[in-house]
C-alpha cells in the first residue's frame, strides 16, 4: 500500500497511507473510532476507492484487476449480515456455491471450513439463533472457503467474551502458521499484542506508526522503554533501603531514571531504550542482572516486576485521541 | 441427475432463498390462505355455476401474490440487505450484480411459479364452469408471469434507491402505491379479456412495454449495487440503446413490409391504422423508464475512466437535452407514419414525461433545498411525483366526476394516464388540449435547459 488516500468532499479521511504486509504475518490495524481503520480495510477489499495512492495484493492492483484481487482476498466485515431461516451448514454452502464451489469439492470445502471453526457441531442451527462470538466464527469460516492469501479483518472480536476471543486467537496464528497474512483492526490493544506480529497506528487518517509489534511499542514509549517496580520487605529500615537501591541502580547503565515509589518501600526505575532489533532475550538478561545486583547487595527484595512497554503505551503515547 | 447435481447450476441466491422460503413460516401461510381461498371461490362458484367471475377471483388472489407481495417482499429484503452490506460481501465472492438481481428475480418468480402451480387445478376447473377459454387463461397465466418479471426488478430498483431512514420509509409506501396500480391494471385487463376476448397485438405491445421497462431497471438496480472499483456504467445506456434500436427497427420493418405488400397483414388487421402510436408509446416508456434509470450509474465516484452521465447531478445538462430531443424524435418520425388522427395522443404522450422532468428538476435545481440537491434525492422527487401524479389525479377525478369518468375532472388531467387515455383516440376530443399540453411541454423544456445551463456555469 503506497500513497493511500480517500476524500469524502471536505473530509481527508485518509492521508499518504504506506505500509506492507507480508505472507505469514498477523498485523494490529490500531486506531480511535473514525482513525481510517475501515475505510482502508474496504479499498483493500476492493469495495471502495482510493482518491490517491495505490494498493497491490501479490502484484495486482485492487483499482486496476479487483478481479484478481478478490480471489485472493477474505474480508470480514464488523456486522455479518442478516441471514434469517438460514442453517450454518446453508449459510457457508451458499456462499461456497456463490465463490464458484461445485458438487462434492464444495461439501468437502464447507466441512473442512466447519470443522477448523469448530462449528460441525453446529451446523443444523439457525445462523440468526447463534450466540455473537458463533456468529463471528461462521463469518470467519465463510472468508476461508476459497483459502485465501490475505485476510482482512474488522474488528472480529468486537463483542467476543473472553473464551471466544482465546479462541479466536488460536485459529488466527493458525491460519498465520499457513501462511495467510492478515491484517486486523481492534479497540481491544491487550488482545493485538499478543496475537500480532506486526502493527499500525493510523489517527485522523494518517499512519502514526508502522512495523513489528515489540519496535512500534519501545519506539513509540519514548526514551525508557520498559520500566521496573521493585518493592522490599518493610520494616523501620525503609528509608534507607530505598536510599541504597535508588544508589545501586543509579549506578547500572541500562537504567535511565530510578525515583522512590512513595509511600513505602519500593522504586521505580524506568530502563534505557534498546536500541533498534534488540530481542526481548536481551532486556530479560538485563532486568535478571539488576534483580542480581540487589539481591547481591543484600536488599530484601520481595517483588520485582518488570513490564516492557507495549501497544498500549505505543497507542497511547502516538495518538493524541483526536477525532475527526 | 439429483437435484443436488442439478442445483449445482442453479443460482445460489435461487438456492439459498428456495431454502429459507422452506422455513419461512409467512410464505407456508401465505400459500395455505391462497389454496383455502382458492378453494372457496371455486366451491362458491360451482354452487352459482359461475366460471368467468370465478376465474376473476382466482386470478386476483393470485395477483395479489405475484404482483403484490412478492415484489414487495423482494424490495423489503433488498433494502435490509442494503443496510447490513449483504450484497457487497457477496460480490467479492465474483458473483456480480447482475446475478444478484437475476437470482433474487428468479427466486421471486419461482415462488409464483410454486403457488401457481398449486392453483392451478382451480384455474382449468374455472373453465368448465362455463368460464375462460383455456388457452386465454394460459395466455393470462404467462403474461402474469412477465408482468412480476418485471415488476420485480421495478421494486428492487426501488430498494437501491433510499439512502436516509426516512426515505426508506417513503419509498415503501410508494412502491405499495406502485404495486396497486400494477395489480390493478393487471386485474382490470383479466376482466377486459373476459369481455372482449384477447386482443392479441395489444397484448404483446403492453408486455413488450413492460417487459423493456423492466430491462432497464434491472440493468439500473445491477450499475447501483456495483462495487465503485467496478464500471457498469455502460450497462443501463447499452440496454436503453438495444431497446430504442430494437423498438425502431421492429416497427421499421414492420411498416415498409406492409405497405411494401400494399394490404394489412392477416394477422393484424388493424395494424397500419395504430401501429405507428403503439411503437412511438414504447418508444416513450423506454425513453421514460431510461430517463429515472440513467443517473443511477454514474452519481458517485468510480474507477479511472469512469465518465460521468447523469441526468440528476449537479450541474448535469447533457442527460436532460438527451432525453427531450429523443422523445421529440420519436413523435416527429412517428407522428409522420401514423394516421394524422393519432398525433395529438402522441404528442400528449411524449410531453408528459417532458413535464414531469422539468418539474422534478425545478424542485431541486430551481428552488434548491438543501435536502433535494442530491442526484439520488432529485430521481427520489422525479419518481415520487411521477407514481403519485399518475395515481392521485385519476383517483381524484374518479371520486369528483359525475359519472366516474376521471377525465370529466379537468385536474384529472395532470396524470399521463388520465391525458394519454382521453386524447388519445381516433375521434377528435378537446380539440385544443394536445397542443395546448405540447405547447406547455416546449415552454418547460426550454426554461428549464436554461435553468440546468446557468447551474451549469455557477458550478464551472
Amino acid at each position: 500500500m503506497r500513497g493511500l488516500s480517500r476524500s469524502f468532499d471536505a473530509l481527508r479521511a485518509l492521508d499518504d497511507v504506506s505500509f506492507d504486509l507480508e505472507a505469514g504475518v498477523i498485523m494490529g490495524f490500531v486506531g480511535p473510532n473514525g482513525a481510517g481503520k475501515t475505510t482502508t480495510m474496504r479499498i483493500l477489499a476492493t469495495l471502495d476507492t482510493p482518491s490517491a495512492g495505490t494498493v497491490k495484493v501479490d502484484g495486482h492492483s485492487v483499482l486496476e484487476r479487483p478481479d484478481a484481487v478478490r480471489p485472493l482476498i477474505g474480508y470480514m466485515p464488523d456486522r455479518q449480515g442478516a441471514y434469517d431461516d438460514t442453517s450454518v451448514w446453508e449459510y457457508l454452502d451458499f456462499f461456497a456455491r456463490a465463490y464458484g464451489l461445485r458438487g462434492q469439492t464444495r461439501r468437502q470445502r464447507v466441512e473442512e471450513v466447519m470443522e477448523f471453526t469448530g462449528l460441525t457441531p453446529l451446523r443444523s442451527k439457525l445462523f440468526s439463533s447463534l450466540s455473537k462470538g458463533m456468529q463471528q466464527r461462521a463469518s470467519l469460516a465463510r472468508t476461508l472457503l476459497h483459502d485465501p492469501r490475505l485476510l482482512i479483518l474488522d474488528e472480529p472480536a468486537d463483542g467476543l467474551d473472553p473464551r471466544a476471543r482465546i479462541e479466536l486467537r488460536e485459529m488466527l496464528r493458525a491460519l498465520a502458521a499457513q501462511g495467510k497474512a492478515i491484517l486486523v483492526s481492534s479497540h481491544i490493544l491487550s488482545e493485538l499484542s499478543e496475537i500480532c506480529d506486526a502493527c499500525a497506528i493510523i489517527e485522523q487518517g494518517k499512519l502514526l506508526a508502522v512495523g513489528p509489534v515489540d519496535e512500534v511499542a519501545n519506539r513509540a514509549a519514548g526514551h525508557a522503554a520498559a520500566e521496573l517496580q521493585i518493592r522490599f520487605v518493610s520494616g523501620d529500615r525503609d528509608a534507607a533501603l530505598v536510599e541504597h537501591a535508588v544508589r545501586l541502580l543509579s549506578a547500572q547503565p541500562v537504567v535511565a531514571e530510578v525515583t522512590a515509589d512513595g509511600g513505602g518501600a519500593g522504586v521505580r526505575a524506568r530502563l534505557v531504550r534498546p536500541p533498534p532489533g534488540t530481542s526481548a532475550v536481551s532486556a530479560d538478561s538485563d532486568s535478571a542482572r539488576l534483580l542480581q545486583v540487589l539481591v547481591g547487595a543484600g536488599l530484601p527484595v520481595c517483588t520485582f516486576h518488570y513490564r516492557r512497554a507495549d501497544l498500549e503505551d505505543a497507542f497511547m503515547s502516538v495518538t493524541k485521541g483526536r477525532i475527526q | 441427475m439429483r437435484f443436488a447435481q442439478l442445483s449445482d447450476w442453479l443460482s445460489p441466491i435461487l438456492v439459498k432463498e428456495l431454502r429459507q422460503g422452506r422455513r419461512s413460516r409467512a410464505l407456508i401461510l401465505l400459500a395455505v390462505l391462497t389454496l383455502l381461498a382458492s378453494g372457496m371461490i371455486t366451491l362458491y362458484a360451482i354452487g352459482k355455476d359461475s366460471g368467468t367471475d370465478a376465474f376473476i377471483a382466482l386470478y386476483f388472489c393470485l395477483s395479489i401474490v405475484g404482483f403484490l407481495i412478492v415484489p414487495l417482499t423482494a424490495h423489503r429484503s433488498f433494502v435490509r440487505e442494503q443496510e447490513d452490506g449483504s450484497w457487497q460481501v457477496l460480490q467479492l465472492t465474483g458473483l456480480g450484480p447482475r446475478r444478484i438481481l437475476a437470482g433474487k428475480l428468479a427466486s421471486s418468480l419461482a415462488q409464483v411459479a410454486i403457488l401457481s402451480v398449486a392453483v392451478s387445478p382451480f384455474l382449468i376447473l374455472s373453465h368448465f364452469l362455463t368460464g375462460y377459454g383455456l388457452l386465454n387463461i394460459a395466455l393470462l397465466c404467462a403474461a402474469g408471469a412477465l408482468m412480476t418479471g418485471a415488476l420485480t426488478p421495478a421494486a428492487l430498483f426501488a430498494a437501491t434507491l433510499p439512502t436516509t431512514r426516512a426515505q426508506r420509509g417513503v419509498l415503501q409506501i410508494l412502491v405499495l402505491v406502485g404495486l396497486i396500480c400494477g395489480l390493478s391494471a393487471c386485474v382490470s385487463f383479466a376482466m377486459e379479456v373476459g369481455r372482449r376476448g384477447v386482443d392479441t397485438y395489444n397484448l404483446v405491445a403492453s408486455l413488450w412495454g413492460v417487459v423493456s421497462v423492466g430491462f432497464v431497471l434491472f440493468e439500473a438496480a445491477a450499475a447501483r449495487i456495483s462495487l465503485p472499483t467496478e464500471n457498469y456504467a455502460w450497462r443501463p445506456r447499452l440496454a436503453l440503446i438495444v431497446l430504442l434500436i430494437g423498438v425502431t427497427a421492429l416497427g421499421v420493418w414492420a411498416h415498409v413490409r406492409v405497405w411494401g405488400f400494399g394490404v394489412p397483414g392477416p394477422i393484424f388487421p388493424d395494424f397500419v391504422d395504430y401501429s405507428a402510436r403503439n411503437f412511438h408509446l414504447l418508444t416513450v416508456l423506454i425513453i421514460s423508464a431510461g430517463a429515472l434509470a440513467m443517473a443511477t450509474e454514474a452519481d458517485r465516484a468510480g474507477p479511472p475512466g469512469h465518465r460521468r452521465f447523469s441526468l440528476f447531478a449537479p450541474g448535469a445538462l447533457a442527460g436532460f437535452r438527451l432525453t427531450v430531443l429523443l422523445l421529440v424524435a420519436s413523435t416527429a418520425f412517428w407522428g409522420a407514419v401514423a394516421e394524422p388522427h393519432w398525433l395529438p395522443g402522441m404528442v400528449v404522450v411524449a410531453s408528459y414525461p417532458i413535464l414531469y422532468l422539468a418539474a422534478a428538476l425545478w424542485v431541486c435545481r430551481g428552488l434548491r433545498p438543501r435536502a433535494l440537491v442530491a442526484p439520488d434525492a432529485t430521481r427520489f422527487v422525479l419518481g415520487s411525483w411521477a407514481l403519485l401524479g399518475a395515481f392521485v389525479p385519476w383517483l381524484l377525478g374518479k371520486g369528483f366526476s359525475a359519472h366516474g369518468a376521471a377525465e370529466e375532472f379537468p385536474l384529472a388531467l395532470i396524470s399521463p394516464a388520465v391525458g394519454y387515455a382521453f386524447f388519445d383516440h381516433p375521434l377528435p376530443r378537446g380539440l385544443y388540449g394536445p397542443w395546448v399540453i405540447g405547447a406547455l411541454a416546449v415552454l418547460a423544456g426550454v426554461a428549464t435547459d436554461r435553468l440546468l445551463a446557468r447551474r451549469r456555469a455557477d458550478r464551472a
